[in-house]
This record gives structure tokens, sequence and C-alpha cells, in this order.
């Protein structure tokens, strides 16, 4: 759209300070003036205004609402803005939530909380137009102004899409005429008293509404409705501003985590309740604007668009939107009953807490019947949503299927069952909502993971035999609980680690700063599940609002190309561009050396750190160096194998900025791995005790690699399923175990001569004689040729032509028994032997 | 399933593998990968990390059939089939594969293969060869069928270059063995295979026409293509060719086995060939 040289723009304030506050020492301002040199033009910027924001990405600037501008004491231009995302912005996969095509022009209301609407007056662009539509209105094409003007239809809160409020709408209407007014005056400067004095108020609004409690909120308008348009004014402004302004004191979610936040719907219920007083007042008030006739026939005219208007007195009870409000309700219910006088913000915490805590369930039930509300009309309709939103989110996650699709269905049939009354609060002792607090209950131990799992369930996740599901109830899910994949619930005898890598992203976290932390351990030891189970444990703390929002993104170094690709991937993570290797180091050393408005701390997992090793190392300098940078607010955790690699293969410089936090994983000594597979089996009688404890001996003194200890028990007991075919069912006993480990671990060689035919056992041996002959571990063949030629005529045999034997060389050669030359060589190829003398002597005289 | 399973090991960072073991134990999706190799030494060349990833679940194909089951093998593969639309000659054909199987001769022949290699593909490559045989005329498989085509299988390529090889060609590869007899398998180079060619032909000048140098040197250089003489090192433009070490590709029973065989060789050279001590 536009680049900006910096130094051909200079910003200067308008007017005088409007109002200053002295303890913070700030002065408040109207506007600004954006100078710009070369071209000799003044842009004066006034609040209210939609302006254009310097984004990460040059090319897309975010939009925003001008709500403040102030100099702080630092003599710092600042800004305060109210968001909007363009789509590019949301997550792809709450895109398809729309459910309609979306113009490039088109803008939602940002109502995400975890952005930072304080921003620097300095990364102004230029002001621009919005226009708020509704829904079903066609974007009027303007071909008057060479810039195009975005369009707001719907407010965007992360979750879902929302029609806007509409007092927000009329709000914007206001703000955008207002914009015209000034555009078509720009050239001639207003004076200060020239403002309306609805902007006038509106500043005033916005700042005495800084704080508002909502109980207040639900107080004043019951006084000012019946006295002044200008009160009315700033109602509706203070409502608007309570919507974005009351929950931020709640947490900020990860976008696409599935969790819902409660608070949105309730600032939704309060708006519909003032909504009702607004109604009231609009006959009453002789001076009605234009535009405040629109806003009341927009209620009247179209009901079931707009999602919060007078449900009190309307409620449509089949709609959709009832239906969820009505189920919030009922699992608030617990706590509002306990906490009625408590404190409006607090309750939204205890929510909050009540919906992490009963899990993935039902918030994935919740989102789809949340997305596409303003569209609902009937119950069929919406079933068939539900039906849709949950298939797709089951293909997104197949483990939550049978729960979400199941808790889904019984939901609806609550919906049926239940005559909806308009009066929800008093449904709170149905015995539906004690049914919903036993659900969370049993799930409210700390640090323990949502995912409600079932033992016995079969999920089609893990590869199975068809024939094993049918075969035996029981040793089917010993099975499944021992492979690598089921998801342990927790992870045992890595409790301390998981509390220090926890504690250092916590810490980091809080603070808002960056660092590194290197995590080495052999495999199989556990390290990526425990930095997983963090970062799952942080989320979850995160979204209970007892830290800061941040979003984790996971390379993996074999599982890139190049590790140069690692800056493409966390690019791709970070703002969903495609650029290549370069471009994205460049862009992403710019995103995180500069101060970014909306930006959110960084959690950077780095598997298998070593593959990232380049001879000029400037991948792995540029990962450490980015946590240094002051605003960066990254956080990284390196994974790799070798505990000195920093030591090793990497610079000085590279491992200075990695720093000393170092953890290594120890290899499992034989009681861990018993406790593991033993957690693992989960009181199942499945195992002999004492073969547990062989297997974790045996395992814990060669590599201590959970992977193969839990290998081995499967093996054992498919061993020991097989067995049971034949005989009587049993547990898995010390020999299915000696067996299961004596597959894995015995040598193939042995084997592999016994089976091999005569001339080629007679070739190993003319080997063997030709190394005790000359007494080095190396022969040709030709050399082994005359002694095997001598062994077959003891042998009484037809000797075999050059030919064959060579044949039989490469054999052996391809088996690995023998290491051989490359075969241009023809009878001077030398030969070795790849495995013991000894063992080939054993091996030979067995027969 | 990933056949020849070790030439993806040496991929770069073996990154293919990885990700499918990851994936295979992860649960995100139902993968089970199938590995299929001849080497079995094929863990080791894991890296550590793939390794750990692997299910450690190894089964190994032997031929471990004895003689017996190598004989109904032997009448499966030659049996026809019951749908064969002329029933009579399959029950002919059948039948007579049933003798074959019962032969002494023929039970000598497989005897042998089966000593050699227990793989299934070199019987089926004798049996090949043997029904090649079959014609009109000689409607069935004998026992004389068999031996012929296992005499062709077991043939030795290079003894059968040297058949087609001049006697010139011949009198150098004598020289050639005598010379590795009296230097223990030393290399030589063109300078001493003449002289000690030119030391038979003034022995025996009578038998032989004597032949000048450079012919002598492109018989030489003839054996060179056929690879039978090998260099040892990279001809350089400076080295003279005479003097180029050699090594010759032939052991001395291969040479005597095709001497027999050779048509209308002069004594003289079979004399000289067999004698060990060359200059008496």
């Amino acid at each position: 759209m536009n680049t900006r040289q910096q130094s051909k723009l200079t910003y200067s304030w308008y007017g005088r300070p409007a109002s200053s506050d002295r303890k913070l020492r700030t002065f408040q301002y109207k506007g600004i003036v954006i100078t710009s040199e070369s071209s000799k033009t003044e842009t004066c910027i006034q609040l209210g205004d939609f302006i254009l924001v310097e984004g990460v990405n040059a090319d897309q600037p975010y939009v925003a609402q001008l709500v403040d501008l102030y100099e702080d004491g630092a003599q710092h231009k600042r800004a305060v803005v109210q968001w909007f995302c363009r789509l590019e912005e949301i997550p792809q996969n709450k895109r398809k939530l729309l459910k309609r095509e979306v113009s490039p022009q088109e803008v939602f209301l940002d109502q995400i909380l975890g952005y930072d609407t304080d921003i620097a007056a300095e990364t102004i662009i230029k002001s621009i137009g919005v226009l708020p539509l509704h829904l079903d209105e066609e974007l009027p094409i303007i071909t008057l102004n060479k810039e195009k003007p975005f369009y707001v239809k719907q407010s965007w809160d992360g979750k879902c899409f929302k029609v806007l409020s509409p007092d927000t709408f009329s709000k914007l209407k206001e703000a955008s005429k207002k914009r015209g007014v000034i555009s078509n005056s720009s050239k001639a400067f207003i004076p200060p008293d020239n403002l309306t004095p609805v902007k006038k108020e509106m500043e005033s609004v916005v700042w005495s509404a800084t704080k508002p409690k909502s109980v207040d909120m639900k107080i004043e308008p019951k006084h000012s409705a019946s006295k002044s348009s200008l009160a009315k004014e700033r109602h509706s402004q203070r409502v608007a501003n309570s919507d974005i302004k009351t929950p931020t004191a709640r947490k900020k979610l990860e976008l696409n985590s599935p969790t819902r936040s409660k608070g949105r719907l309730l600032g939704c219920e309060v708006l519909g309740l003032l909504d009702d007083d607004c109604d009231a007042v609009t006959p009453l008030e002789p001076s009605a604007t234009k535009r405040k006739v629109k806003f009341t026939s927009d209620i009247l005219g179209s009901p079931p668009k707009i999602p919060c208007s007078n449900d009190k007195s309307k409620l449509a009870s089949e709609t959709a939107e009832h239906c969820q409000r009505f189920s919030d309700t009922i699992r608030l219910s617990p706590y509002t009953k306990i906490r009625d006088f408590s404190e409006k913000d607090k309750n939204l915490h205890v929510k909050d807490d009540t919906i992490s805590l009963v899990g993935y369930q039902k918030p994935r039930t919740q989102s789809p019947m949340l997305t596409p509300r303003s569209r609902r009309t009937c119950a069929q309709k919406t079933s068939a949503l539900i039906a849709e939103q949950i298939s797709v989110l089951n293909q997104e996650d197949t483990l939550s299927s049978s729960d979400s699709s199941y808790s889904s269905s019984s939901e609806e049939e609550e919906d049926d069952d239940v005559p909806c009354t308009p009066e929800k609060k008093t449904k709170f002792s149905t015995p539906k909502s004690s049914r919903k607090s036993a659900v969370h209950t049993p799930a409210k131990t700390p640090k323990k993971t949502p995912l409600s799992r079932t033992p016995r369930t079969p999920r089609n996740a893990t590869p199975e035999i068809p024939r094993r599901i049918q075969a035996a109830q029981e040793p089917a899910s010993v099975l499944e609980e021992a492979h690598v994949s089921a998801i342990p619930e927790s992870l045992p005898c890595r409790e301390e680690e998981f509390q220090d890598i926890y504690n250092f992203v916590e810490s980091k976290l809080i603070d808002g700063t960056g660092g590194c932390m290197y995590i080495s351990g052999v495999p199989g030891t556990g390290k990526t599940a425990t930095v997983h189970e963090v970062i799952r444990c942080l989320q979850q703390a995160a979204e209970n609002d007892e830290l800061p929002p941040f979003q984790c993104v996971e390379i993996n170094g074999m599982k890139l190309t190049d590790p140069h690709q690692a800056y493409v991937q966390i690019l791709e993570f970070l703002t969903g561009q495609k650029v290549t290797a370069t471009h994205a180091a460049v862009l992403l050393a710019k995103l995180f050396s500069t101060p970014g408005p909306k930006r959110k701390t960084t959690v950077l997992v780095v598997d298998e750190l070593d593959l990232l090793w380049t001879r000029k190392q400037n991948v792995m300098y540029n990962l450490f160096d980015w946590p240094t940078q002051k605003h960066s607010k990254l956080i990284i955790l390196a994974i790799a194998n070798t505990m000195d690699l920093p030591e090793r293969i990497m610079m000085n410089r590279v491992a200075s900025r990695l720093g000393l936090t170092r953890m290594s994983f120890q290899p499992y000594t034989y009681k861990q791995l018993q406790q593991i597979v033993s957690s693992r089996l989960k009181g199942v009688k499945a195992f002999e005790e004492d073969a547990v404890q062989l297997v974790s001996r045996k395992v814990a003194a060669l590599s201590g690699d959970a992977r193969r200890c839990l290998d081995i028990c499967r093996r054992a007991t498919e061993i020991c399923e097989f067995a049971r075919q034949k005989r009587t069912p049993e547990i898995v006993r010390m020999s299915h175990v000696t067996d299961a480990i004596d597959e894995m671990f015995s040598s193939p060689y042995v084997n592999a001569i016994r089976n091999a035919s005569l001339h080629e056992q007679i070739f190993l041996k003319a080997i063997l004689a030709e190394f005790r002959r000359a007494g080095v571990e190396e022969a040709t063949v030709q050399q082994v040729y005359r002694h095997h030629v001598a062994l077959c005529r003891m042998e009484g045999l037809q000797s075999p032509t050059v030919s064959e034997i060579m044949a039989i060389c490469s054999r052996l050669g391809a088996c690995r028994l023998l290491l051989v030359e490359a075969s241009n060589k023809y009878l001077h190829v030398r030969v070795r032997l790849n495995l013991n003398q000894d063992d080939v002597m054993y091996a030979l005289r067995e027969e | 399933v990933l056949d020849e399973f070790d030439l993806f090991v040496h991929h770069k960072n073996q990154t293919l593998l990885y990700n499918l073991f990851d994936i295979s134990q992860s649960a995100q999706t139902p993968v089970t990968v199938i590995g299929l190799t001849c080497r079995q030494d094929i863990l080791e060349l894991l890296e550590k990390r793939v390794k750990s990833r692997f299910s450690h679940r190894q089964i190994y194909l032997m031929n471990s059939f004895d003689f017996k089951q190598y004989i109904k093998i032997f009448k499966e593969q030659l049996s026809l089939p019951s749908e064969f639309p002329d029933e009579t000659f399959a029950q002919k054909w059948n039948n007579n594969v049933q003798h074959l199987s019962e032969d002494k001769t023929v039970q000598d022949v497989l005897q042998n293969l089966f000593h050699h290699t227990k793989d299934l593909r070199s019987l089926h490559l004798l049996l090949m060869l043997a029904v090649s045989a079959v014609t009109v005329h000689h409607p069935l498989l004998t026992a004389a069928d068999l031996q012929e085509a296992s005499k062709q299988h077991r043939t030795d390529s290079k003894a059968n270059i040297v058949h087609g090889l001049s006697v010139l060609e011949i009198c150098l590869i004598i020289a050639m063995k005598h010379l590795n007899e009296v230097y223990d398998g030393e290399p030589f180079n063109f300078q001493m295979v003449y002289n000690e060619f030119q030391k038979f032909i003034q022995r025996k000048a009578h038998s032989m026409y004597h032949f000048e140098k450079p012919v002598v040197m492109k018989a030489f250089e003839h054996l060179l293509q056929l690879e039978l003489v090998q260099p040892l090192e990279r001809p350089s433009v400076r080295a003279q060719r005479e003097y180029l070490l050699m090594k010759l590709l032939l052991d001395s029973s291969q040479i005597m086995d095709a001497l027999q065989v050779y048509p209308n060789c002069p004594t003289d050279v079979k004399q000289w060939a067999a004698s060990s001590l060359s200059w008496l």
C-alpha cells in the first residue's frame, strides 16, 4: 500500500493539550499532525479517526480507530487505539466459521483482549475510512476516492464472529461520518472549538471509562436515559467501552484454543439489558437524530440478526443462541449461587476456571454452537450446523471425537427436553446442573491434564490389527497402554525436570522477557514429552488467567529439509506468511528486534537442535540472539541429545548466547522404568511383578530408553496373547518377557549362517582357514578360493567354479556377513568378516 | 513398505525414517512402517534417535528348508497347472516331472545347486534354461536337458572368454601365469611378460611363428580390454605402456581348465603351461 519513509515524516500535536494528568504527567491531545517534508503536505488526524498502523508485514498495516492521544512523561507521543483485524490476521481454522465471502477491504472489530492498545504515535501511517455495514448489506462501490475505505460488518473476539452491537455500530457510523467532514475541510485547519460536542463528550468518556464497574453501569443508565441525548450518547459510549475494557482483567486466550471466554457473553447480556433501556428512551426523544432512528429500526426490523438485543422480552425459545446461553448459565450455577455478592470481575475468573477444569470436552461442543449465531433461526438448522462443525472438529482431533459428539448430542437432547423459559436464572437447581458440576469436580485436581481419557476406549488413533481388537478384551487395552503413542496422564519420574522447566518458562513469561534453555539427554528419556507437558500446563495456566498469554512455536530439526527452513516455519507460524528462507530471516529479525504493538510472548521449542547446525552457524546464532533483544519476548527451549553440544559444535559466540541454563535428562534407572511401565498399565493386572522388573533392568542396563522398554512390553504381551490362543489365559510371565527380549537383542548373524547353503558355509570356513594361515583378518577371494577348493575335495564335493564363488561371495556380502570391496577387482577383491571369528566358528560347529 | 530399506538409511540425516517412525509412534495417524532389506546389520546403521523410535520388531526370513523340500519346490515349479488347456499333455508332462524328480542324475544336479545356494531364484534360472530346450519334436523334459542347463548355469564366464582367444594371447596368459607363480602374485608389466614369452619362443622356435613386439603389444591390449588383465593404477601419460603394472584376473586352475578344452592348441603351448619351471 505504501512504503513510508520515516525520515520524511514529522509528527506534531494538533492544538494545545486538552487535558493533563498530573500524576502520570501525561498530556492528552485532540489530534496529531503528520507533516511530510517531501510532498509538503500536512494531514491532521483526530480522535475517533480510523488509521493505519505499521504492522509486522509492510504491505498489511493494521487498521485501528484512534481512541486517545497523549504525551507521556518522557515526551513520547503515544496513542490508544481500538484495533480492527483483517481476515488475514484471523487464524485459518477460524475463518471458516464466517461462512461467507469476505472482500479484502473488510475488517472486523477486534475484541481480542491480548493486544496492546497503547502504541507509539509514530507508527501511525495515515487516516483512512472505515464504514460500518449491516451483515446483509452489499459493499457499496465507491469510485470517487482513490483510497478504498474499509468496511466493518462483524466483530471478532478470538473465538467467534458477532454482528456489531447497535451501539458500536452507531458509534462507528458517526466516527466515519465525522471523518468525511474533516477530510473535506482538512486543508483549512479547524479551530479547536469547532469540534462537535459529541466528540468532546466522547473523549471525556473514554477516560472516565477506563475503570468501569459493571455495577454502576447498570445503575447509571436508569437515570441518565431519561435525561438527555447527550447522556445517552455517553452511555452508549460507555457500553462500548465496557465491552472492551471489562474483561481485560481476564486472561487473553491463545487464538486457536477452543475454550471460549465467558465475559463476552456476559457483556452481551448487559448490553441487552441496556438496549432495553435505550428502546424505552427513543420514543421520548424529540431530538432524535437520523442516526438514532436508523438504530431503532434496526432492532425492530430485524430482531434475529442482533444477537444480544432484548432477549429478556423476545426470547425466541428455539434459537440456538438461546440454547447456548442457557447451557452457559447452567454451568455457571454453582458459583453464582455461592458468590452472589462477589465482584463481577472475580466472578468471571471463577467461571473461566470452571470451564478449563471441565476440560476440552465442553468447549469443543460449545464452540460450534457459538459460531454462526446470527444466522440461525431454527433448531433443525442448528443441529445440522453442529453436526457439521463437529465433523470438522473430528478431523482436527480424533482423540476427543467420541467425547465431543457424545456430549453434544446429550446437550441437544437436553435442549429438546427442557422447555425453554425466559427466566434462565431459575434453572439453577435442575438435576442437570448437578450433573455438570459432577463432571468437572473429579477433574479439579491441579496439574492434571484435562484430557479425560478412559483407558478402555478403543481409539482409532493407535495403529492396530483388526484381529486384535476382537481377540481379547483385556490385552487390547494393555497393548494400547504400552504403545509409545498413548499419552500418559502424567510423566512419572520426571517431576523434578518438569518443575525446573516450568519454573523457568513461567518466570520468563511473567517478566515478559526472553531466555534460552538447553535440554539434553539420550534418546527415549522423555525430553520432548516433558517439554510438551510443560507447554500444556502453561497454556492451561494462561487460560486460567494465572499467566500472561503466549504462543508456542515448535520446530524439529529432523523435520526440516534445511536448517534455514527453520526461519520459514517460525515466520509462517507467527504471521502466516510464506516467504523464502532469507526473507523470512530478515522479517523475523525485524519482528523480534522492534517493539510491536500486538506482541505476545513466544515460546519456541527447538527439537533436535544439533541438526540446525550449519557451517557458519547463523541459524543457531540468530535463534539464540533474538531472546537477548529487548523487545523480543522470546523464550527458547532447545532440545538435543548431546550434553556438551554447546561446547562441541557451537562457536563461542553462539554458545555464550545460549546461556548457561542447562538441564540434562539422565537415562532412566530400572526403578524408574518399572514405575513408568506400571503407571502405564494402570493397575491392569497383566504383567507379573518380576517380569516388569526384568524388562526394566535389562533396558536400564543397556540404554535407559523408555521407548525400548515399552516396545519390549508390547512384544511380550503379543507373545503371551499368541500363546493364550492355544492354552488357558494367563498374565504375562517371565518366559514371555525373556522371549521378547531375546527376539529383540539376539544377533541375527548366527541364525543367518546356520541357514546358509553348504557352499556358503564352506566359503566361510575357507575364509577362517585363510585368516589363520595369513594371520591377517583380510584376504582376497583368490586366496580363499584355493582353500575352498581344498575343503571341497575333503568333503568329496564337486568344487565350484570361480564365477560361482564370486556369486557366493557377493551374496554373503549383501547380507553383510562379509565386508566386500567393490567388485571390479574380480579375484582380487578383499574380503573381511563382519562378525567375530568365534561367532562364525560357533555357528558352523553346531551343524 | 520401504523396500531396500538400507538405502533409505543413507539419506541425509535419515530425516525420512525419523519422521516416519515418529509419526507411527505419535498416534496422530495410524501408520505402520515395514522396511525390507537383505542386510543383517541394518540396525547399526540407524542413527541413535531414529533407532530409539524404531520398534525393534524384526523378522528374519531364512531359506531354512532342507533338500527334500527343495525337491518338492522343484516339482511344484515345473508342474503344469490343472487349468492347462491340453489336459492329456498336462498329465503326461506332470508324470514326466514326477519321474524326473526321482531320477538320480537330476537329483545330483539339484543337490549340487542346492549346495551352492538355497536361493530359489537360481533354481528358476536353471529350470528356465532347461525348459527352453523343449520343442515340438522334443516335448518332454529329460534329465539330460537339466544336466546341460546345469552345465550352462555353472560355466565360468572368464574361462569362456579364454576359449575365444588366439594362440598368441593364450601364450601371453600362460606367461603371466608363470610370472605369478615365480613372483607369488606380485604385479607385472608388459615387458616382463614379453621377456617370458621371448624365452618360450627361443626354446620352441620351430613350432611357433616369431611375433613382432608391436603385435604382441596389440594382443596384450586386447587382453586388457577383455579385463582378463587389470592395471593396478590408472594409466598416466608419462608412464610408458610397457611398464604399467598389471595383474592377472585369472586363477591358474582356470587357465588350465580352459586349455584342456581349447581346440587345436599346440602341444608345445600345453606343455609350457603345464611345466612349473618355465626356463627349463
